[in-house]
């Protein structure tokens, strides 16, 4: 949008001529002229749909905060106006591009402005208020509603949804019977099935809070914690890589170690608000002596995303879903590009954010969340990585110190490559390599810039230069000879008449000219010249920008990470974040391109987050950590709970739980949700105590059996008149079937397999986000890309396949026929058989078919006859 | 809340309620729990659709178009000659410019102008290829623009066209997986995020087939079991059945949860008729000699036989790739390389479009061939033997489908460098083979994170002039 300097004159004496004759005539009516105006010629480019230059004509707000190049109308000046010049005849990019206005319309326009451009206050359309959105309102502990008639309330749960029941008028199904909840409560709880001893010893349990003693005994153990810290894997797009990365090593080492903390934490009942923290902040608690080290590896929440090819924007990005849509259910990203459209959620709250990760950072050397053992062994270890890391540490400087030196020895060929800079307009050229010898790009970017400030360009020497290099290559020699020939008192007189002799022809002679001059004067305390640029500034691409020496410096770079990370004695590490030094505000990019950086972001923690906090020390996670876990925030503990609703039942309260924005589903029942999250907090922020109120709910006791009416007045069981039967999720139903057929390694926590027949429970497989092994994308399991609120449910043929035909499979069947016993006893074994598999005792029909199908099948009869079981619907369907 | 693609409609629709454990109308995808609010059944289309199924032939690394499809005399006037007045940036260092060493001619009616690498199909089918000569991409590195042909974004974890399309079309009817991504030894750069699915369901990604098997039984995993016999094993699957009938008689009312076991049940039936028809789709032994001579017995051949029996067979999608890595990367020996690459492909493609047309399938049946970008008109140092790449300006063919044919669409300067007349994006290609497929790009939204996600992003328009 760039002006012509002298438009602003035409401009008023345009308006001059114009306006006065209208001033006189009819009332300039917002409504009645100008409105009418923008809606039919503007609001196409610069409207709801599109903002060309970031700009939107369609209300007060947007009109009057202006778009790329700043406010567009100023109140009272037609002339200082962007908007009104750029429609005048004479605007080099004259608006509306197509059917320019026509006088009487600029000039009213022009009127309208000078007058003081009345814009009446928005009505209508833009995001919905905070104050508006149900979800943003602070919870308050709703009454316990009282039912009009009686029906079996084991927890004000039921009271909720009993209310609601009765409302509609419809039938509850009964309660189920023990067997089936006792199989319902182990899935739940564990992700597993209960042995069958084990179901028959709760049906034999005479005391009256048997059910609690239960539930107990499945959360003991780690099956539980593995079972929850999987679902939280979900959330938190948990890979065991980085994505695609070019040269790099694209494994996390010890991504285990942030799934084993997980593990711990809900095996422990970790309390959720110190669960939510460490995994923002464990550094800072950690610092301050508020936190263990142990929690170190809880940053891998933050530090395990995707890595975008290195590119760090789009890191940040992630970072601030997976916190705002991961944990509280608000789509925040939306405002990277513009506000958000439907929420209160703006791009200066997403570019407060941005910078509070922008600000923290990986430390080069990932923290121990332990203290090393002092054996000899690590003290063996210790001394080779400090080998390895010295031979790193000298190839680094001294590639940095060739760079800087070569800045200066062949400044002639910096200059002219510096040039071929200026005409290019700004991109973002990360991914460009360069050949081994050229000048360093990075440093040359620098160097653009360094030169393209106000400072430099009244500088004697780079003053000058800064205006050889704008020089035309036409005529170029007649047009240097014509620039020093002219007034050069503020330029470097040995320079001048150096230059002068020279008697350049082109660029390039005259930076050699320039550059035998200058190369010796070169200041070598001036800390902010290119040519001093410190080593820091430079990233690993950035100070090996060719192939041939990425190489050598990969290689050496592997050897230390290689050492660290498996060498002999090596210790475990933490990938944790930790704030940078000096903490820097950061700035709002125009459409979200970072080469276009508009007004800075405030240093807070943003409203739409939860309260507006202000940032005081470091990167401020720890104050966005604290936001959120602040007892009166409305989201976290809300989007919490409706999570553990909806594992309890499969579906939440809100059926979606990653967007509890205007555009996400409105909860079922919104009393309920409140209250349990009132009464999660105050039961001490305990998922285990809000699971055994849930589990005990009569609620979520009920059977399958559909009652009658339910499916006309509620056939999507919204308001939970009988449960539901469920499909296991894929890592269910793999360890189900490693379970009953003995198979399963109880061994936890460790690096994770990369054998996906393992033995192990499946979220010990090693996740790799580039490659995510097809047959797990086959059974839905969610891409580990971005924060996964809900798992789809696929049924296909493929799905199928992989249950008759792969080895996996077979080794289960085969397991299971054998643990069975003698198929000869045919009915001796099919009782074990049912029992093992599905945790009953099989009907005297089902020990004939069995006994059928293993005589007319031979000797593979009971392989066979036990992957049926294993692919029977009853096997993955819980009722 | 959305009613329209509520479980219950769309169980209906798919007659799931009315169909028996066994009966026909078997489906190949059921969705029986939506995780996301969004509609996942078929997307009635926007505009009578002009083809039903794609086939992309990707000519991974880079085809150098001043030798393929996109003729510039200049290059021999100033043969290692600095092109004057260019400032484009390429990735790596390059020299002059590079004659062609491939000759020029005109094919067809139409007159269409393309080297001798692809005479054959030059020769029968230049009238029906519609060549866009003004393509442009990003960045001149493969992963990005990989990324950005395949999905439409060239960083982000996005879904690929093939899983858009499953997400518009469905895959309603099929013993075989709907998005087959043929590749023979190894995986393109990037590999599976080449044909992910990204946000969209797992089942919508693409299957991949290592087509340097020939063996149709290696081809697509868990098609075959280790040592049991499909036949042995009926008696097994009417167990399964039996089993699964019982179970569902205690689940009588019909919710989604009856719908996903009754769904589950059908996948069971269909898994066993895939392992025998699938296999027949792979196995390649009753073609007909006379046609196997005309593809050829080449990889290239056998995966375009091989593709043609899959669009048969309803798969909505099929990309073809030249192979693992880059095929088409010839930074240096390009005469030999290209002339080798073009030659393994000139045939199987020449037959292929003969064998559509033969059997009416063409005209509904969209063929893109291209890369991920272009090469230089200008030698890559040190070898002077090769071109860099070259994403200003390439070209890319669609033929069948409702494509203009005949046609040579846009232009690049004088020396093939950057795309200057009509200049089409990797967004409007997009765009314009959605059109073709009866799909408005801004309409094709999946839901996602709180935003209406779809291919173009907010990109893209359908480009007239390649439209029949």
């Amino acid at each position: 949008m760039a002006c012509k300097p002298h438009l602003g004159l035409i401009a008023c004496a345009f308006l001059a001529t114009m306006s006065f004759h209208a001033m006189g005539e009819d009332r300039v009516d917002f409504e009645k002229h100008i409105r009418p105006l923008f809606v039919e010629h503007c609001l196409t480019c610069h409207g709801p749909k599109k903002q060309q230059a970031s700009l939107r004509l369609d209300s007060r707000n947007h009109a009057l905060g202006g778009g790329e190049s700043g406010m567009v109308i100023v109140p009272g000046k037609p002339e200082a106006s962007l908007l009104y010049q750029h429609l005048l005849p004479e605007a080099e990019k004259r608006m509306p591009p197509k059917n320019p206005l026509s006088r009487e319309q600029i000039a009213k326009i022009g009127e309208w402005i000078s007058k003081g451009a009345y814009w009446p206050k928005d009505t209508v359309g833009g995001a919905a208020k905070a104050s508006e959105l149900w979800a943003l309102k602070p919870p308050i502990a709703p009454p316990v509603p009282k039912l009009a008639t009686s029906m079996l309330c084991r927890d004000p749960i039921d009271s909720f949804i009993g209310e609601k029941i009765q409302k509609k008028g419809l039938a509850l199904a009964p309660v189920a019977d023990p067997r089936t909840l006792y199989r319902r409560a182990a899935y739940v709880l564990t992700g597993l099935p209960p042995t069958h001893e084990k179901v028959e010893a709760f049906l034999n349990d005479k005391r009256p809070d048997a059910w609690q003693w239960a539930l107990e005994d499945l959360f003991e153990g780690t099956s539980h914690g593995e079972r929850w810290a999987r679902h939280w894997m979900d959330v938190s797009r948990y890979s065991d890589t980085k994505g695609y990365v070019f040269f790099q090593d694209g494994q996390y080492p010890w991504s285990w170690a942030y799934r084993d903390w997980l593990v711990r934490a809900f095996r422990e009942d970790r309390r959720f608000d110190g669960f939510i923290k460490a995994q923002i902040a464990a550094d800072r608690l950690f610092e301050s002596g508020r936190g263990p080290q142990e929690d170190l590896p809880a940053l891998g929440f933050l530090a395990l995303g995707g890595r975008f090819m290195n590119n760090n924007h789009d890191i940040i990005d992630d970072r601030i879903d997976v916190v705002s849509r991961g944990l509280l259910g608000l789509t925040v990203t939306c405002a990277r590009c513009h506000d958000h459209k439907f929420d209160p959620v703006s791009m200066a709250d997403y570019y407060s954010l941005h910078s509070v990760f922008a600000n923290s950072v990986e430390p080069e050397v990932p923290p121990l969340f332990g203290t090393p053992p002092s054996t000899p062994e690590y003290e063996a270890f210790r001394k080779e990585l400090v080998n390895r890391e010295e031979k790193l540490g000298t190839l680094i400087r001294e590639k940095h110190l060739k760079n800087l030196a070569s800045a200066k020895e062949r400044l002639g060929e910096h200059l002219v490559a510096l040039q071929t800079l200026r005409a290019k307009p700004a991109q973002d050229d990360f991914m460009l390599l360069t050949d081994p010898n050229e000048p360093n790009p990075t440093l040359l970017k620098r160097w653009r810039v360094w030169l393209d400030a106000p400072a430099q360009k009244a500088d004697p020497i780079w003053g000058l230069w800064w205006k050889i290099e704008g020089l035309p290559p036409e005529g170029f020699g007649q047009k240097l000879a014509l620039l020093l020939g002219g007034d050069h008192r503020s330029s470097n007189k040995e320079l001048v008449e150096g230059l002068k002799m020279a008697k350049a022809n082109s660029l390039a002679d005259a930076a050699k000219a320039f550059s035998g001059v200058v190369a010796k004067t070169l200041d070598q305390n001036d800390k902010n010249a290119p040519w001093n640029t410190p080593q820091a500034a430079f990233t690993d691409l950035e100070l090996f920008p060719d192939r041939a020496s990425q190489a050598v410096l990969q290689d050496l770079r592997k050897k230390v990470e290689q050492w660290r990370m498996d060498g002999k004695g090596a210790p475990p590490r933490a990938h944790a974040l930790v704030d940078i030094p000096d903490p820097k505000p950061g700035r709002i990019y125009l459409r979200g391109n970072p080469l276009r950086p508009g007004p800075e972001a405030a240093r807070i923690i943003p409203p739409s987050v939860g309260r507006s906090v202000p940032v005081t020390s470091g990167s401020g996670r720890l104050e966005l950590a604290e936001t959120i876990t602040h007892a009166q925030h409305p989201l976290l503990v809300r989007v919490w709970v409706n999570r553990v609703w909806m594992t309890c039942f499969g579906e939440g309260l809100v059926r979606t739980p990653g967007d509890f924005g205007s555009r996400g589903d409105p909860p079922t029942h919104p009393e309920l949700l409140d209250y349990l999250a009132h009464s999660f907090i105050e039961d001490g922020w305990s998922t285990r105590r809000l699971l055994r109120r849930i589990l005990s709910s009569a609620t979520w006791s009920r059977s399958v059996q559909i009652p009658t009416g339910s499916l006309e007045k509620d056939p999507e069981n919204r308001l939970l008149s009988h449960q539901s039967a469920r499909r296991l999720d894929f890592e269910a139903l793999r360890d189900s079937m490693l379970l009953v057929s003995g198979r399963l390694n109880p061994s936890v926590s460790g690096p994770s397999s990369k054998d996906f027949n393992a033995p192990r429970r499946t979220m010990y497989l090693h996740i790799d986000r580039l490659q995510v092994p097809a047959f797990l994308r086959n059974f839905d399991f969610p891409s580990p890309d971005a924060t996964s609120p809900k798992r789809d449910q696929t049924t296909t043929p493929i799905q199928a396949l992989w249950l008759l035909n792969n080895p996996f499979g077979m080794a289960c069947a085969e397991g299971l026929a054998k643990r069975a016993g003698d198929p000869a006893k045919s009915d001796v074994w099919t009782n074990a058989l049912y029992r093992i598999a599905l945790q009953r005792t099989p009907s005297k029909e089902e020990l004939t078919t069995i006994k059928d199908f293993l005589t007319k099948q031979g000797p593979e009869g009971p392989v066979r006859a036990a992957q049926a079981l294993l692919a029977s619907n009853e096997f993955t369907f819980v009722d | 809340m959305k009613q329209k693609g509520s479980i219950l409609e769309f169980v209906n629709r798919r007659g799931f309620l009315s169909a028996l454990p066994y009966g026909l109308g078997a489906t190949a995808l059921a969705l029986t729990q939506g995780a996301t609010a969004s509609d996942l059944t078929p997307h009635p289309s926007r505009f009578p659709a002009k083809a039903k199924r794609v086939v992309h032939l990707f000519m991974n690394g880079g085809p150098s178009q001043v030798d393929t499809f996109d003729p510039k005399p200049l290059l021999d006037k100033y043969h290692g000659k600095p092109v004057p007045e260019a400032s484009l940036r390429t990735e790596r260092k390059t020299a002059g410019v590079m004659r062609s060493p491939f000759k020029f001619q005109k094919y067809g009616q139409s007159g269409l102008e393309m080297s001798e690498l692809f005479q054959l199909t030059g020769m029968r089918h230049a009238d029906r290829l519609c060549v866009v000569r003004s393509m442009f991409a990003e960045v001149p590195n493969h992963e990005p623009s990989l990324m950005l042909m395949n999905t439409g974004d060239g960083r982000l974890p996005r879904p690929s066209f093939g899983s858009w399309l499953l997400y518009g079309l469905g895959t309603e009817g099929e013993n075989l997986p709907a998005f087959v991504v043929l590749c023979p030894g190894g995986l393109p750069i990037v590999g599976v995020q080449n044909w992910r699915s990204a946000f969209l369901p797992g089942a919508f990604q693409g299957v991949h087939l290592d087509t340097s098997q020939t063996d149709p039984t290696r081809l697509l995993e868990n098609l075959k079991h280790q040592k049991w016999n499909p036949v042995d094993r009926q008696e097994q699957m009417h167990l399964i059945a039996n089993l699964n009938r019982d179970h569902l008689a205690k689940h009588p009312s019909k919710d989604a949860a009856h719908a996903a076991m009754q769904a589950r049940m059908e996948s069971f039936e269909l898994a066993y008729r895939m392992q025998a028809e699938a296999l027949g789709a792979l196995d390649l032994a009753d073609e007909p000699k006379i046609l196997k001579d005309r593809y050829g017995d080449t990889t290239h051949g056998r995966q375009l036989m091989l593709a043609r029996r899959l669009l048969e067979r309803g798969v909505r999608m099929v990309q073809v790739w030249s192979g693992g890595g880059q095929p088409w990367d010839n930074h240096d020996g390009l005469e030999g390389q290209h002339r080798s690459l073009s030659r393994s492909w000139d045939q199987p493609i020449c037959a292929f479009l003969d064998d559509l047309l033969q059997r009416g399938m063409l005209e509904d049946t969209l063929v893109l061939w291209g890369g991920e970008f272009g090469r230089t008109p200008v030698a890559e140092m040190p070898a002077l033997s090769g071109r860099d790449h070259n994403h200003y300006g390439f070209s890319v063919w669609m033929a069948g489908g409702g494509v203009r044919g005949g046609t040579a669409y846009g232009a690049t300067d004088d020396f093939g460098f950057q795309a200057v007349e009509k200049p089409v994006s990797v967004h409007d290609l997009h765009a314009t083979m959605l059109h073709l497929l009866g799909f408005d790009h801004e309409k094709l939204t999946f839901r996602y994170a709180g935003r209406d996600f779809r291919l173009t992003d907010v990109h893209g328009e359908v480009v007239r002039g390649l439209l029949a």
